[in-house]
């Protein structure tokens, strides 16, 4: 009645359709995808079980009858075996729901009950790093169907839509589709100003990323105490992080400008002591405004982070502070500090004056090229200037 | 009557594995699956689901809009508000009253713990540290990211979780911290003092493939990783309070006070378990020990088994694996009040990879803690992943998350309906064999001791992941003896085997109305013998 042609077959030939990208919540191309059943060859579809519980693309499209040709790649990096089972509209979590009920016989069928509202499925669970190719004709009924990974404790997150003959709603008012697959992990959602701990790019694990009102950014390092870097642009996305085991990084909309390599703070002379004790005591949010709360050996030291011109204003209280403060400029770019006066590159903020002041960082060169750059791809080998 | 026996049996029969049902099962009640008859009957849910609804109610609740549902924490507020923690590092109340949300705080750090403070303010265990979120104006939202504990170590690993904080009667905090897993390496710069011993730090930069294998299957190089640690909440000093962990996920108090922490199967770690934890003690994993004061060079992985055992505390009560969890997560003290009636004051145990949860009783046997698991409720309505479970007066809560592992997403909730099902309440160790009390009176009949079936096994301590259950013997008591009331029935068996699982099949009982029990199976640790 529905004209299903199944055959399941283990596949080492790689998929002649574009793979879909990471992440890409887009859906596959559909073009000349043919009107009705045909003997013609089949649309190649690659369809990854990734990390995170997901199908990857979550959606896809066919016309009724088309003959569509899954190429079914286990990529999830956490080595999780996964099933696809598609199933008749609104059958998804019946089948899920059967499945947890298989008792013994699961392993064996790899999770894959019996039940009518079964169309096709890859009769095995697909190993991590295996795949499964699976040739089916799409029904001729227009309509929704799921598809569903069965494997236990799967379902009630991985699972997927094929649209058949059906127009596809848009993709962030698909209730057909999980919505976690959908919400791409941008920190704070491109909120200013916005605060996202994460593990960061050559920063310490217990890293702070700040996105500032504009468009700059910085990360702050809670395990020395120190802001690490400086970036303009597009804040951070935490997709990978997030949706992956959690060893992945936040990635930074573009290079650092500015980085740093100590402490900007000296007490008492001048010099760096790298044995000095640093310790973290938290943050406090004014209108969103992270103001960081430190001690540097027995010094307590407030630093907020603003925009100012080209580049940053790091405003610093040291409400007990006695004697005068040394900041050392550190890293490429341009140093102001009003309240201080300098001595070989050096600037000394008087005890008077230490209780409160300013350091204007901005970006040295600006090449009008930089603004348009494309986000890094690969955060963990970042430019070093 | 019979047909609902058989399926019932199924009930811990889910994704089991062969090993549990394997050849030997001449007495065993065997699993039936139930797929054929829900697959006949259509939609509706499978007949023990049907069961288990009438007796308890599961609805559900969705996570805020626009934030990944997966929770990390639960805390339920005096004012009658649900305190959630999300994957993402949202912190959200819930208004059951009003079915609102409004987010508290945001851009944590995969926050796995929440505990509200006397003063209003919310302890929240995060990756990086234990920090206090406070509302010092009045608008609703955290403006104060205390910190109140970052002295422990992380090297970026993606294992190294950190669980907690649970408050004991005395105020302390105590807080878990996972180890690292092979299954990747350490960042370059890393929050802590490097353990010398182990594999050197440059292999870890390496053929990561190659050298993982020399760095153990979950390691400890920074400090406190696989501890149990106790934290002032006032100075945010912290002690070292009890090693051999591998991933602490629930920490818990029994209703007597005592800690109790749930770790999950793994290397040296034959099955799941659940261990009452003292000052001191070594729980199993050898990971931790370096950080021990009285530690020398050795290492970890070589340090002979007779020794290991020697400084151990092994589990008060495991989890059969596959057959009663195989994630156990969080524990929470079932509240004494009339909507949980005999139940109160027993421990609830989540689970991840399927829609159940279980009790939990332990004793104190010759100065050793051992105990007992039971299936508690098993439906399809629960949903996998379990995670976090707290009470809100008589309702539970319960906190979804996957991860990168089997799970689910938002929130349920779960009220008794009043009914009473026929349940084992409590299996207690005797001089001669058991002694098991049920909710109702059981029929004077089931002193028939071909009713009782008994499967008992053990696992092995090793360093490989898991165990298979090792020398299982099926075993019927020699005699029976119900107490005038019918609630109470004391097995005599021949000879107790120390660290054994005794494994209770109670399929085959019955009251004098002829109501079968719920759950069919318990599991006794049995560590000491009277």
């Amino acid at each position: 009645m529905l004209g299903l042609l199944l055959s399941v077959s283990a596949s080492t030939a790689l998929s002649q359709a574009p793979p879909p990208s990471a992440g890409d919540s887009k859906v596959l191309p559909v073009a000349s995808a043919p009107k009705a059943a045909s003997t013609k060859k089949p649309r190649l579809v690659t369809l990854q079980m990734a990390e995170g519980l997901r199908f990857d693309p979550p959606r896809l499209e066919a016309q009724p009858g088309e003959v569509l040709k899954f190429e079914l790649e286990n990529v999830d990096i956490s080595h999780q075996p996964h099933n696809f089972v598609l199933v008749k509209p609104g059958q998804v979590q019946e089948v899920v729901k059967l499945s947890m009920e298989m008792g013994e016989t699961g392993p064996n069928k790899g999770f894959i009950p019996e039940h009518p509202s079964i169309l096709a499925s890859s009769g095995k669970v697909v190993e991590p790093d295996g795949k499964v190719s699976l040739t089916f004709t799409a029904p001729m009924e227009p309509g929704i169907y799921g598809y569903v990974c069965s494997v236990p404790g799967h379902g009630m997150v991985m699972y997927g839509a094929l649209y058949v003959g059906t127009p596809m709603p848009p993709l962030a008012k698909d209730l057909n589709i999980p919505q976690l697959t959908l919400e791409k992990g941008l920190a704070g959602g491109g909120r200013r100003p916005f605060v996202q701990r994460i593990f960061m790019p050559q920063s310490g694990p217990a890293s702070i990323a700040v996105a500032l009102p504009g468009s700059l950014n910085y990360c702050f390092d809670a395990g020395n105490c120190r802001v690490r870097y400086v970036w303009s642009g597009p804040f951070l996305d935490g997709t990978k992080h997030w949706r992956g085991s959690g060893k992945d990084l936040g990635e930074m909309g573009d290079q650092a400008w500015w980085r740093s390599t100590a402490s900007l703070l000296r007490f008492g002379g001048g010099k760096e002591d790298p044995s000095i004790e640093t310790k973290f005591l938290g943050y406090t949010l004014n209108d969103g405004l992270p103001e960081f709360h430190y001690r540097i050996g027995k010094q307590e030291v407030f630093q907020t982070v603003i925009p100012s011109g080209k580049g940053v204003e790091m405003r610093f209280r040291l409400p007990q502070v006695k004697s005068k403060v040394s900041v050392a400029p550190d890293g490429e770019g341009l140093w102001k500090c009003p309240d201080g006066v300098e001595r070989k590159g050096v600037f000394e903020v008087p005890s008077g004056k230490a209780k409160g002041f300013s350091v204007f960082l901005e970006r040295k060169d600006q090449p009008p090229q930089k603004e348009a750059s494309a986000p890094t791809s690969k955060n963990s080998h970042l430019h070093t200037p | 009557m019979k047909i609902r026996v058989s399926i019932l049996s199924l009930l811990t029969g889910v994704a089991a594995s062969p090993i549990v049902f394997g050849a030997e099962q001449k007495t065993a009640p065997k699993p039936v699956v139930v797929a054929s008859l829900s697959a006949a009957g259509s939609q509706g849910a499978s007949e023990r689901d049907v069961l288990m609804a009438k007796f308890y109610k599961v609805t559900e609740v969705k996570g805020p809009p626009g934030v990944d549902p997966q929770v990390g924490g639960l805390c339920p507020m005096p004012d009658g508000r649900m305190a959630v923690a999300f994957h993402r590092g949202e912190v959200a109340f819930y208004n059951p009253s009003k079915n609102e949300w409004s987010i508290f705080a945001e851009g944590l750090h995969e926050p796995l713990g929440l505990l509200n403070e006397p003063d209003g303010s919310l302890l929240v265990m995060q990756r990086p540290e234990l920090t206090r979120l406070r509302d010092s104006k009045g608008t609703g939202k955290a403006d104060t990211f205390e910190t109140v504990w970052d002295g422990f170590g992380m090297t970026g690993n993606y294992h190294e979780f950190a669980f907690g904080p649970l408050r004991n009667a005395q105020g302390k905090l105590f807080v878990g911290l996972n180890l690292a897993s092979s299954g990747d390496t350490v960042n370059e710069e890393v929050r802590g003092q490097w353990l010398p011993i182990g594999l050197e730090r440059k292999e870890f930069y390496g053929d990561w493939k190659k050298n993982s294998k020399l760095a153990g299957r979950m390691y400890s190089r920074v400090p406190w990783r696989g501890w149990i640690m106790e934290v002032d909440p006032t100075s945010g000093k912290a002690k070292p309070y009890a090693s051999g962990f591998r991933s602490p996920d629930g920490l818990g108090l029994d209703a007597e006070g005592n800690l109790v922490v749930s770790d999950n199967q793994g290397d040296w770690r034959g099955s799941s378990e659940l261990h009452v934890v003292q000052k001191g003690g070594f729980y199993g994993h050898p990971a931790s020990l370096p950080w021990r004061e009285d530690w020398g060079k050795q290492l970890p992985l070589e340090v002979p088994l007779e020794k290991l055992n020697k400084l151990r505390t092994p589990a008060a009560v495991w989890f059969p694996h596959m057959s009663y969890a195989n994630s156990p997560t969080q524990m929470v003290s079932i509240p004494k009040t009339p909507a949980w009636g005999a139940y109160g004051g027993q421990l609830l145990i989540g689970e991840m990879n399927v829609p159940k949860l279980l009790r939990v009783t332990t004793e104190k046997v010759k100065g050793v803690w051992q105990g007992a698991c039971y299936p508690f409720i098993e439906t399809a309505a629960l949903k996998p992943g379990l995670h976090r479970l707290a009470f809100l007066g008589d309702k539970l809560w319960l906190g979804r998350t996957h991860l990168t592992w089997a799970g689910g997403e938002n929130l349920g909730v779960v009220e008794p309906t009043g009914s009473v099902p026929l349940d084992a309440l409590e299996i207690n160790l005797t001089k001669t064999g058991f002694k098991v009390r049920f909710t109702s009176p059981l029929s004077a009949s089931c002193n028939n001791k071909a009713l009782w079936n008994i499967r008992s096994y053990t696992y092995a301590y090793h360093v490989e992941y898991g165990s298979p259950e090792l020398e299982e013997a099926w075993i019927t008591p020699t005699d029976v003896i119900l107490t005038e009331d019918g609630r109470c029935a004391e097995l005599i068996i021949g000879e107790l085997r120390e660290n054994f699982v005794y494994d209770f099949f109670f399929d085959k009982l019955y009251t004098a109305a002829g109501q079968t029990p719920l759950n069919i199976r318990a599991a006794y640790t049995l560590r000491k013998k009277f």
